[in-house]
């Protein structure tokens, strides 16, 4: 971590413009992930609403409230707007926010462009909602029944919705490649003068490493939907075996984006247990340089074995080989970062603070939903596994605790620095611990219900797995519930509390912490000087 | 937006700029590249070209 001389010249505040041109026509980072964080709230809430209307569905068997074509709509919706709408965006906002703060830098290296990467968003949300409303109405065609995988043939064949879904996609792929080009170029070119990128801090490491993931891969994606559009209205037949085409091939390109994509989702949070964990341990990070160098290794390697989610297809033994070895590969620069967050932790001076339990639930239930990995990396035992409810118990504990409660620990964790106010220590640790409880109590009963062959992405199931199906909904009612808990506390602190100070927490470190809490409108008008 | 001066200069507006549109470049790159029907046209040509 680096030090700094300040030269922070207060003199250069401007206030902020006042009414919705503030927010509208933003070019202030601090403002614009204000906005990303909150459209992230909102989308959290609707993502989990479609949550709480599948484990209801699925609380009994046979079935109980919704049609079959709609509790898989349902399903698709609840992962893209999850993945697309509430974490990719939170994570946006964490980087708007911190970046700029961190490597002192007055802001964004192009303000504008970070003003149309937000605003891009909530037309894509828009679109995103009304492929799933449009089929409720007469002429609106059948509901988007494929997952958020969007296979063919199937996802040729379901109605206008899907034109909908496809239009969506295109937009937060804008939306993500311009953050990502913006972030890059702050990060490269916007660091205080003395800050080598060997000195940056770790989010902003893990940042740009997304960033470029991003790049790589959302063009992909992108280029993927766009063939499906013209195999489904411009009699092409890219996917269709009938006229040539394979579509096999779409779920190469589909996860060729997907499978990086479970990085771009964690990379963030890593870079903030890199702050949180140090800060509540009273230590400097463990194994700096490794840990860059682990993510790189992570990001590289998980180029290039996208197709572990593909084993079921019929690939060449030596294919499925090399996919494995792969796969199995990763969890060594992973298990590095899990190692460097254990020995930091190492017999430092350790308080546990909100941001600091959700820190160690990620190192436990992480590096639990890694170990579920690897055993559906081995092709022989993935071909058991496959499609069923054990694949959705394992994505669920590398993407809740891997992503989002990173994204928490980051909120708690730098929440008195935004609002200036410290939130209430008591009801964060009651959310917590109904959090975490609430999640397990749902997916942990998941492994058994798919080692036991209760297939996911269906609407009904056999009586046999009635026990554990109850026992998964009643913990995502704690689970769905303890949100509500979140956006109080968040109301709450915004509205008031006690005072934060510049360094709001004890052992944390960083040029972030010598601003004020809150801090100024535009900040770093005059560079620091980083030794 | 707030103009300070220190950021401003045109040396670095044009070295975030030349980021910006190389960066633009390699997406539109990759995204181009996923569409397979270039990988058939260049095959299509190869062979023309090999008589």
């Amino acid at each position: 971590m680096s030090t700094t001389t300040l030269s922070h010249d207060e003199a250069h505040h401007h206030d902020a413009p006042k009414g919705w041109r503030r927010w509208l026509f933003s070019t202030n980072h601090k403002d614009i992930g204000t906005l990303y964080l909150l459209f992230a709230l909102t989308m959290l809430f609707l993502g989990g609403a479609s949550a709480m209307l599948i484990r209801m569905e699925l609380f009994m068997p046979g079935i109980q409230l919704v049609d079959p074509d709609l509790y898989n709509n349902l399903v698709t919706n609840h992962a893209l707007i999850m993945i697309f709408g509430a974490v990719m965006p939170a994570a946006a906002g964490l980087a708007n926010w911190m970046i700029p703060m961190m490597i002192g830098a007055p802001d964004m290296a192009l303000p504008r462009m970070n003003n149309l990467s937000f605003w891009i968003l909530p037309a894509a949300a828009t679109m995103l909602i009304l492929s799933f409303v449009v089929p409720f109405f007469p002429g609106g065609g059948t509901q988007i029944n494929t997952g958020w995988t969007l296979y063919p043939p199937l996802s040729v064949q379901v109605g206008m919705s899907m034109d909908f879904l496809i239009f969506a996609i295109h937009l937060l792929g804008i939306s993500s490649v311009l953050a990502s080009i913006n972030i890059i170029v702050t990060l490269l070119n916007m660091r205080a003068p003395g800050m080598a990128l060997m000195k940056m801090p770790m989010f902003c490491w893990t940042w740009l490493v997304t960033a470029f993931l991003l790049i790589l891969v959302v063009p992909v994606l992108a280029g993927g939907v766009t063939m499906l559009l013209f195999d489904r209205h411009f009699g092409t037949s890219f996917f269709d075996a009938a006229g040539g085409g394979d579509p096999v091939l779409f779920q190469h390109l589909f996860w060729f984006f997907g499978h990086p994509e479970v990085y771009i989702l964690l990379l963030p949070s890593i870079g903030v247990l890199s702050h949180v964990i140090p800060a509540f341990s009273r230590k400097p990070l463990f194994g700096y340089n490794s840990m860059v160098g682990s993510m790189l290794a992570v990001a590289t390697i998980g180029m290039v074995v996208w197709a572990h989610h593909q084993y079921t297809i019929g690939m060449s033994m030596g294919a499925v080989t090399y996919f494995m070895i792969g796969t199995i590969i990763i969890s060594i620069p992973v298990g590095l970062m899990i190692f460097n967050f254990i020995a930091t932790m190492w017999r430092g001076s350790m308080t546990f603070e909100t941001p600091m339990l959700f820190a160690i639930a990620i190192v436990l239930m992480f590096t639990f939903g890694g170990l579920s990995g690897v055993m559906l990396a081995v092709v022989p035992a993935d071909m058991q596994y496959h499609d069923s409810m054990f694949v959705v118990a394992h994505f669920h504990y590398v993407l809740m605790p891997g992503a989002v409660f990173g994204l928490f620990a980051g909120v708690f964790y730098w929440l008195p620095k935004w609002t200036g106010h410290m939130y209430d220590e008591r009801l964060g640790k009651i959310f917590f611990w109904t959090n975490v409880i609430g999640f397990n109590i749902t997916f942990f009963p998941q492994h058994f219900l798919g080692l036991a062959g209760m297939p996911r992405r269906i609407i009904d199931y056999n009586v046999m797995f009635t026990e554990f199906n109850v026992i998964s909904s009643v913990g995502a009612i704690i689970f769905g519930l303890s949100h509500l808990l979140l956006l109080y506390i968040v109301i709450k602190t915004i509205r008031g509390g006690k005072k934060a100070e510049s360094r709001s927490w004890e052992g944390a470190k960083g040029l972030e912490w010598e601003l004020d809490s809150p801090p100024a409108f535009h900040t770093w008008t005059v560079a620091p000087q980083v030794k | 937006m707030i103009r300070i001066p220190e950021y401003q200069t045109p040396a670095l507006r044009k070295k975030n700029l030349r980021l910006v549109w190389l960066l633009i470049g390699f997406a539109l790159f990759i995204f181009f590249t996923s569409f397979p029907f270039w990988t058939g046209l260049f095959r299509i040509v190869g062979n023309q070209a090999a008589g």
